[in-house]
């Protein structure tokens, strides 16, 4: 008797459940974010998520984000797709909240890319994979430097130095291979050449057979795309051999302590970074160096380090979450929510200028810069116009 | 022929998926589930070589992924239709297992294991870097259409939830069926003495291929099932990690009962779920509890709790040996 | 040519450090049978340790890394003596099952005393830079290979001439009659364990200012291991070393003449094919069968 009381209670509870509208009230809005903070992107993950909580508190402390105080649930996805699906549904089912953000990785986001359409629920994605938007997905923003502009401001910045036969070295790990991807299809259009392109495992200690090889072919320059230990690792490797060529890093070394890590043999190399890697050595006529400087000393004062230059995503993100509120009057809920985002338009950002459409999801284009070219000159970063 | 016992036990779990379905607050829950699944199913399968075959496998990852794979190429490349894509990629997984499975079982059984896990590295390396073929880990394999049988289209949690229990429970069948078959027993009778075995006539590497190949298969079916649930996938999800899970499930559940692997499977793919709020401390529960399982229970989970019933079930006076007095401890 | 050379050095210094992976894998086995999966991490540790006290610290590094042999050599001695030797069921599977464990354990209580970031460790200096024409071993590949021959030679010693050293082959040859002869073989187990933790405590902060010190570094370092003593012949620390170096050779080469893609693949696929050719590995003693 007592048994079918419950059960029948069950039944009603799990129905009811299902039926309650995803609705925040007027004075809160729930963030759900989902971040690889182990694993191989670990990397990208642990800086974002530092600066993300950094922000928030700072943003509440001010009233929050148009005046709604932020909550937030964080999920480690372990850059693993099968524990990304499954955090998703509980961000959206169980934890009730309006907007994701996140993954940081490709292959997480793509998944997360269908999901969001089922769920519907607006996710501001921190992969730059071009596939995010394109085919665009009524519910799935892009938030940060699509990897296609990052590779063509790259491919510029040598086209104008007058470098023509590179050499390409990668990490096999999903950044590596993103990189390598479109590095080799679009270099022909600005007329360079690809002599080699090799690869490395994350977690090996020398590069110094592909290097040999590279050296062997003669290029104008080297193209280094990975995260942390390889590059350091190849730079080491080269300097040892006496390569003497030019050597570029992509955004995946764009942190502070790349120049401790990598020492004497990083002198006068080039890196690909986001501003934040260093805003004194921004220009004055850039928009978004006042952003980019205010966010780098909030962090420092919080953190007492540096931001890597990951860092700004979650910055820009909050940004367009909150032009997006101004818009909403009343309850948010999430397709509401999504027409407002879809609606942002000239936000200024870390990383650039953002302006969504019901067409365009990807917020940045190439005139937006999001990338600038830094060298490593006397053991700090220094921007390159 | 199934044991009375062990039909009874499978109708029983089909009444538990039912209320469980009816119970499950919303489709986060249902996720989890259908994925524990899948994994059960890896895990049978694997159970089912151990048991049967005396392999302790740690390539399962790579099996899971030739079905993936299989059934993603099947479906996009091929065009066929997702039914039959996923029973040829089942095919696909047993024969990579057929091929391999007669160098390999001349291994001694830390060789073997070895061998296997050797496999699943390579399996791994070839599914990332075949950028090509799998489009590597970025962007992976995107866009495959949900499952199709007969019309009805299996899309999402609540779908996909009934046909993986479904599949599971099917596939535990088929392993009680082998297990108590007259193939079974000469088996079973092969792990404790494989000379005695063949002397009886029995050709043992024979059974044992067969029994590799049959486990392979079920690990590619999971795989191919993964690929329609999840609509798209890159290679982290078949690296070696996974494979020591599967493991883990079966050691976990118990290697007595097919069930243990059900149990384990469950287990180890709720666990994580629970113990996000540890945040930085979660790697190390884990861990912990792992180890505490393995001291505490090492026999596995299922057969500690068989053995904790018939404990309590037997009374000291129907104590049957002359040796021991009534009244002390059993 | 030079290049050649070249790679034979990379070669040689990454075979000196799965070499010692692999003994120290080796060891355990020799002494219980069992595979001890956390062998990697015990590298890990060694590596982490000693970069964190060198870095957050500023420790010299002869009392960092000492600091970290100690603190791993703590904890595979608590692994042996009060996890596995505890469990009730001593099946080889089982203690396999508990070294899995043991392995995510040592990787959690990592990221929770010293955290996820990648550390780097300076190298240690003190030897120059070994240069042959064009071709050059770096100050740090010294210290590596100095430490394979200090570990191949002092371990050899041990087992051959000490009491120890003896006792502990015959208890794991015969555990009944050793402990007639009073040595008991829980204790040689647990020895077994705390060296396998010392030199792999020792290697993994060794190699940690080429690679990096990182929690996660253990699974590679135990797939090594592993595949450098099944190469060589499981239970034979010769073969340990020798399966490191050839693995190591297969790797470099594959990495510069051939495909650096899938180096790790090709050299996985000659093991497995060495094994299916030898089933005791290149030295390994043949197995009795159990009737």
């Amino acid at each position: 008797m007592d048994r079918r009381l419950f059960l029948n209670g069950a039944v009603v509870l799990a129905i009811s459940s299902r039926l309650a509208p995803a609705r925040a009230a007027a004075d809160k809005i729930k963030i759900g974010a989902l971040f690889a903070l182990s694993g191989p992107s670990a990397f990208l993950g642990e800086s974002q998520e530092k600066a993300f909580k950094m922000l928030v508190e700072e943003k509440n402390a001010q009233g929050g984000l148009a005046g709604r105080k932020v909550e937030y649930v964080i999920y480690d996805t372990e850059g693993n797709g099968t524990k990304a699906i499954q955090q998703l549904r509980r961000l959206v089912d169980s934890d009730r909240v309006d907007v994701v953000f996140g993954p940081n990785t490709s292959a997480e986001a793509l998944l997360v890319k269908p999901v969001a359409a089922e769920l519907e629920t607006p996710v501001l994605s921190f992969s730059g994979a071009v596939e995010m938007t394109v085919p665009p997905n009524p519910w799935v923003f892009q938030a940060v430097p699509n990897n296609r502009v990052a590779v063509q401001h790259f491919l510029g910045f040598l086209k104008r130095k007058n470098y023509k036969k590179i050499a390409f070295i990668a990490s096999t790990d999903s950044f590596g291979q993103g990189g390598a991807t479109l590095f080799k299809q679009l270099a022909p259009d600005y007329g360079l050449t690809i002599v080699t392109a090799e690869e490395f495992g994350l977690r090996d200690t020398d590069m110094t057979p592909q290097i040999l090889k590279i050296k062997s072919l003669s290029p104008d320059a080297m193209v280094i795309w990975s995260i942390n230990p390889g590059p350091s690792i190849i730079l080491r490797n080269a300097k040892a051999i006496g390569f003497d060529k030019a050597i570029f890093n992509s955004n995946g070394v764009a942190s502070p302590q790349f120049i401790d890590q990598v020492g004497a043999a990083g002198e006068g190399t080039w890196l690909s970074a986001p501003r934040l890697l260093s805003p004194d050595s921004l220009s004055d006529s850039d928009p978004s160096k006042p952003v980019v400087t205010k966010l780098y000393r909030d962090y420092v004062a919080k953190w007492k380090k540096q931001p890597a230059a990951f860092a700004a995503i979650p910055q820009d993100a909050l940004l367009v979450l909150e032009a997006a509120l101004k818009r909403i009057k009343g309850d948010v809920t999430r397709k509401n929510l999504r027409d407002a985002i879809e609606s942002v338009s000239g936000v200024v950002g870390a990383n650039g200028t953002y302006t969504f459409s019901s067409q365009n999801h990807m917020g940045l284009d190439d005139s937006s810069h999001p990338m600038v070219m830094m060298k490593i000159v006397g053991g700090k970063f220094v921007v390159e116009p | 022929m199934v044991v009375k016992a062990e039909l009874k036990a499978v109708l029983a779990a089909a009444g538990i998926v039912l209320l469980a379905f009816v119970l499950a607050p919303s489709d986060f829950h249902l996720t989890v589930l259908t994925i524990a699944a899948l994994h059960g199913i890896a895990a049978v399968a694997l159970s089912l070589a151990f048991g049967c075959a005396g392999v302790i496998s740690l390539g399962s990852a790579a099996f899971f992924g030739i079905g993936a794979y299989g059934v993603a190429f099947a479906v996009q490349k091929a065009g066929i239709p997702t039914f039959a894509a996923l029973a040829l990629a089942t095919l696909l997984a047993g024969a990579c297992g057929y091929l391999l499975a007669r160098p390999l079982l001349r291994l001694d059984s830390h060789y073997l294991a070895m061998a296997t896990l050797a496999l699943g590295v390579v399996a791994y390396i070839v599914f990332g870097q075949a950028r090509p073929l799998t489009g590597g880990f970025d962007p992976g394999i995107t866009g495959v259409p949900p499952l199709q049988i007969f019309g009805f289209q299996l899309a999402g949690p609540r779908k996909m939830y009934w046909v993986s229990w479904t599949t599971l429970l099917l596939v535990c069948v088929i392993g009680f069926n082998l297990v108590h078959s007259a193939r079974g027993r000469a088996m079973r009778a092969l792990r404790s003495s494989e000379i005695a075995t063949s002397c009886l006539g029995v050709d043992t590497v024979g059974l044992r291929v067969m029994v590799f190949s049959l486990s392979t298969a079920l690990t590619g079916l999971a795989g191919g099932l993964y690929a329609f649930f999840m609509g798209s996938f890159a290679a982290t999800a078949f690296e070696p990690g996974f494979s020591i899970d599967i493991l883990m499930m079966v050691l976990v559940g118990s290697t007595s009962t097919l069930w243990g692997a059900v149990v384990g499977a469950l287990a180890i793919t709720i666990l994580p779920n629970l113990l996000e709020g540890f945040e930085l401390y979660k790697l190390l529960v884990f861990g912990l509890t792992m180890m505490a399982i393995m001291v505490f229970f090492p026999d596995g989970l299922v057969q500690s709790v068989i053995d904790g019933v018939r404990s309590l079930r037997r009374k000291p006076s129907e104590e049957t040996s002359i040796l021991r007095r009534p009244g002390s401890p059993l | 040519m030079d290049a050649l050379a070249q790679n034979l050095v990379s070669a040689l210094i990454s075979g000196a450090i799965y070499g010692v992976a692999g003994l120290g894998f080796t060891v355990v086995y020799n002494a219980t049978k069992i595979m001890n999966f956390a062998q990697g991490e015990f590298l890990m540790m060694g590596a982490l340790i000693s970069a964190f006290f060198v870095t957050s610290f500023g420790l010299h590094i002869v009392l960092a890394i000492g600091i970290a042999t100690i603190a791993t050599v703590m904890l595979g001695v608590i692994l042996d003596r009060w996890v596995i030797q505890l469990g009730r069921r001593k099946t080889p599977l089982n203690a396999v099952m508990i070294t899995l464990g043991a392995a995510i354990t040592f990787r959690g209580l990592a990221v929770v005393v010293i955290g996820r970031d990648v550390l780097f460790e300076p190298p240690f200096g003190g030897i120059p830079t070994i240069t042959f024409g064009n071709v050059y071993l770096s100050s740090q590949g010294v210290w590596i290979l100095l430490m394979l021959i200090v570990f191949s030679l002092g371990l050899s010693y041990m087992f051959s001439k000490t009491r120890i050293g003896m006792s502990m082959r015959a208890a794991s040859d015969n555990p009944r009659a050793a402990m007639l002869c009073g040595i008991d073989s829980r204790w040689t187990s647990t020895l077994a364990f705390g060296i396998a933790a010392a030199t792999g405590a020792i290697a993994g902060a060794f190699v940690a200012p080429i690679s990096s010190a990182f929690y996660e570094s253990g699974l590679f370092f135990s797939l090594k291991g592993f595949a450098s003593a099944m190469l060589g012949g499981l239970g034979n620390p010769v073969g340990a070393i020798i399966g490191g170096m050839l693995i190591g050779l297969i790797e470099t080469f594959s990495a510069g003449y051939l495909t650096s893609v899938y180096k790790d693949a090709v050299a996985l696929t000659v093991l497995i094919l060495v094994l299916l050719a030898m089933p005791d590995g290149l030295f390994g003693r043949a197995q009795v069968k159990r009737v």
